[in-house]
């Protein structure tokens, strides 16, 4: 290296000494006797605090102060003003940071500094902490406590007692404590796991996930999504522009959203689902369900209640329930299946599909048209839209306009009536084994054909008949305009 | 010999120890940064040097520097001379701030780096001044999109947007008076990302829907 370069090194040297900084470390150590259950309460700021419990009826304190200042000197100065006061009194230990200023004499904030505690407490004590600027983290205290930070991560464990936990723009973590919890956060996630009491929690803009809640759970949110698993208690959810994620709840369970995805599974309990402009999706709901919803797409299987849906502008689909199914839709698709009970399906400019019905099947539909296999029986209104109904052991009443009506019906013992009327179309029967209706069939331009002897009764032409089929036990009208009306033999 | 870091500057001054360096470089990134600093700094000044103009400049810095060393009576520089220093601790400034950044030494009571040097807060200002300017050209843009959302979605947006906001000011407050608290600055550049991307996907918003 030649010498020019060495002396250049120099100045760079030097011009980096200009611009140095000197921190400056010191602690603070201090043992406090306390009684049992005497109050603590810490006020703090710009640093974190680590709070852990001992066997010993005191409080110990321990603090990192550090200063960070243009020199040595100007660094001790300030760390050595920075005061921690320790204020005893009969039922509290209030433990409190002061900063000194930091303008210089050039009124420039040239110091910088943070001080982090590390105390030891009895865990039978009550604790209050007011933060902010820095993290805290509570572990093993077995009384209540009310923390309050921000701008810094609040961690809670292993506690016992009424906690109250709250928390701006910063994350909430609490791992297990036997009693009710209160969170509170704005902007950021919060993390709850292992109550075995009651959770209330409310946040912001911040995703939650809450698991083993045991006596209850109250979420509200806003703005991020909300998972909720194997809780149980009364369950509230309340969400907006965040989805709604449940599973496995042992007890009654709501949940109100908007413009978010909703999914429940596992539902011990009742359930009330509600959202808007966000897919819903449920399963192995043990009782009641009730489903609130627009332009939403809702899908859903396993119900061991009655079941409700009110939906606009999206498809619905269900499976499996056990008792009765209700869907009070607007303009979206219907279609549900295996149903232990009554169906009442309405929709309107969409297709309704109904399958294994093991009650009487009711649809209204407008503008759509209405498929059924399997059902205890079917009444039907619909409009510019064909009528295929298959398997039907019950009675029949269908009302269309406009469209095909193809009707397939099961004798049984008892009286099936059949009641059909449409216009500008084909309207068919098709009836299995043997049947026994009186029959009334009226058309205009079109004509009435059937595969099962009739004996005639009244005037007779092709495009009215009235007779009987069989024994002429249960009543069947066809009524149709501008179209063929056909009653035909099907299957065995 | 076992060569260390240590070592390292002063096979820089005795060629005869760089094999041994070299070797050791090899194995070393710390050092590897370290010599290409070096190497970086020693190219600067051979172009410092070319720019200046008389040859009598190094060597009347050099007596300038033994004479601090020295009680001396009254300066000897020449104006010229004061001045081409001053260029050249700004130079040497620039290519400071301009080092990579390596970690502190870690102390017996802090693990991380706790505080800013003065270089990194002069270079973390000057990039929360842009950053600002970027946000704010953002937030104009958010302002017209804000006006077509249907209503819930833009009270939802401006309540976030407010809400960043006065994270913003608070935490700018807390750094008025503690300025190199490394996690302060951190926390003020969290929340303006986080305002970034709340801005960013307003207005990509008709693009996803």
């Amino acid at each position: 290296m030649t010498r020019k370069i060495k002396f250049a090194l120099i100045f760079v040297f030097l011009a980096v000494n200009l611009f140095a900084r000197e921190e400056y470390t010191r602690t603070f150590d201090k043992t406090i006797p306390v009684s049992a259950g005497e109050r603590i309460s810490i006020e703090h700021q710009m640093g974190d605090i680590v709070i852990h419990t001992q066997s010993k009826p005191e409080v110990t304190i321990h603090a990192d102060i550090r200063v960070s200042a243009p020199s040595a000197d100007e660094a001790k100065s300030y760390a050595d003003r920075i005061e921690i006061r320790i204020e005893p009194s009969s039922s509290l230990l209030a433990i409190r940071t002061r900063y000194p200023q930091t303008r210089n004499f050039f009124g420039m904030h040239n110091t910088s500094y943070y001080v982090r505690y590390d105390i030891g407490m009895p865990e039978t004590c009550p604790l209050d902490i007011r933060n902010s600027f820095g993290a805290v983290s509570v572990a093993g205290i077995k009384a209540n406590s009310d923390i309050v930070t921000s701008h810094g991560a609040l961690d809670f464990r292993d506690g016992k007692g009424t906690q109250r936990l709250e928390n701006s723009f910063a994350a909430i973590h609490v791992m297990n404590n036997a009693g009710d919890v209160t969170v509170e956060d704005t902007n950021a996630s919060v993390d709850v796991a292992g109550i075995t009491g009651a959770l209330n929690l409310r946040n912001r803009f911040g995703n939650v996930k809450a698991d083993r809640i045991s006596k209850g759970v109250s979420i509200t949110n806003s703005n991020g999504s909300v998972d909720l698993t194997n809780s149980g208690g009364i369950g509230t959810v309340r969400n907006a522009f965040g989805g709604v994620n449940v599973q496995t709840f042992h007890g009654d369970l709501t949940i109100n959203d908007s413009n978010g995805k909703v999914q429940a599974t596992g539902v011990d309990g009742q359930a009330s689902l509600e959202t808007t402009f966000g897919e819903l999706r449920f399963a192995d709901i043990k009782q009641q369900l009730s489903v609130h919803a627009n332009n939403s797409r809702i899908q859903g299987e396993r119900v061991g209640g009655p079941l409700t849906i009110q939906n606009s502008f999206g498809a619905v689909t269900v499976a499996n329930v056990q008792q009765s199914v209700r869907v009070q839709s607007g303009n979206g698709e219907v279609s549900v299946a295996n149903v232990h009970g009554p169906a009442n399906l309405k929709t309107s400019f969409a297709t309704v599909h109904a399958t294994d019905v093991d009650g009487l099947l009711t649809v209204e539909n407008q503008n759509g048209g209405v498929r059924a296999e399997n059902a205890r029986g079917a009444q039907v209104v619909t409009s510019f839209g064909p009528v295929i109904l298959d398997g039907i052991s019950g009675p029949i009443q269908i009302e269309s306009q406009n469209g095909a009506v193809d009707v397939g019906a099961i004798a049984k013992a008892n009286c099936q009536p059949i009641i059909i009327k449409t216009s500008f179309s084909t309207l068919r029967v098709r009836l299995q084994g043997e049947p026994s209706y009186r029959v009334s069939a009226r058309t205009s331009f079109g004509k009435i054909r059937t595969d099962f002897p009739l004996s005639v009764s009244g005037s007779i032409s092709t495009d009215s008949l009235s007779g009987t089929i069989g024994s002429g036990r249960c009543e069947m009208r066809l009524t149709d305009n501008n179209g063929n009306v056909e009653i035909l033999r099907s299957g065995p | 010999m076992k060569f260390e870091c240590g070592d390292l500057e002063r096979a820089l001054a005795v060629s005869e120890l760089m094999p041994e360096a070299r070797e050791h470089l090899k194995h070393c990134a710390a050092c590897r940064r370290e010599y290409r600093l070096w190497n970086e700094i020693s190219n600067t000044a051979k172009l410092l040097h070319e720019d200046w103009e008389t040859p009598d400049l190094w060597p009347n810095i050099r007596k300038a520097i033994e004479a601090e060393a020295q009680p001396r009576s009254r300066p000897v520089w020449t104006k010229w001379q004061i001045w081409a220093v001053a260029a050249t601790l700004v130079l040497a400034a620039a290519l400071f701030f301009a080092r990579p950044k390596t970690p502190a030494p870690e102390t017996a009571t802090s693990g991380n780096r706790d505080f800013l040097t003065e270089q990194a807060l002069h270079e973390v200002e000057a990039n929360e001044a842009a950053y600002r300017r970027s946000i704010e050209k953002l937030s104009q843009l958010a302002q017209s999109k804000l006006k077509n959302l249907n209503p819930a979605t833009a009270v939802n947006y401006r309540e976030k947007l407010l809400m960043l906001d006065s994270a913003i000011s608070d935490t700018r407050a807390s750094l008025d008076h503690n300025r190199f608290n490394l996690r302060l600055q951190m926390d003020l550049a969290g929340l303006y990302r986080e305002k970034q991307q709340t801005l960013e996907e307003l207005l990509t918003r008709d693009q996803k829907n």
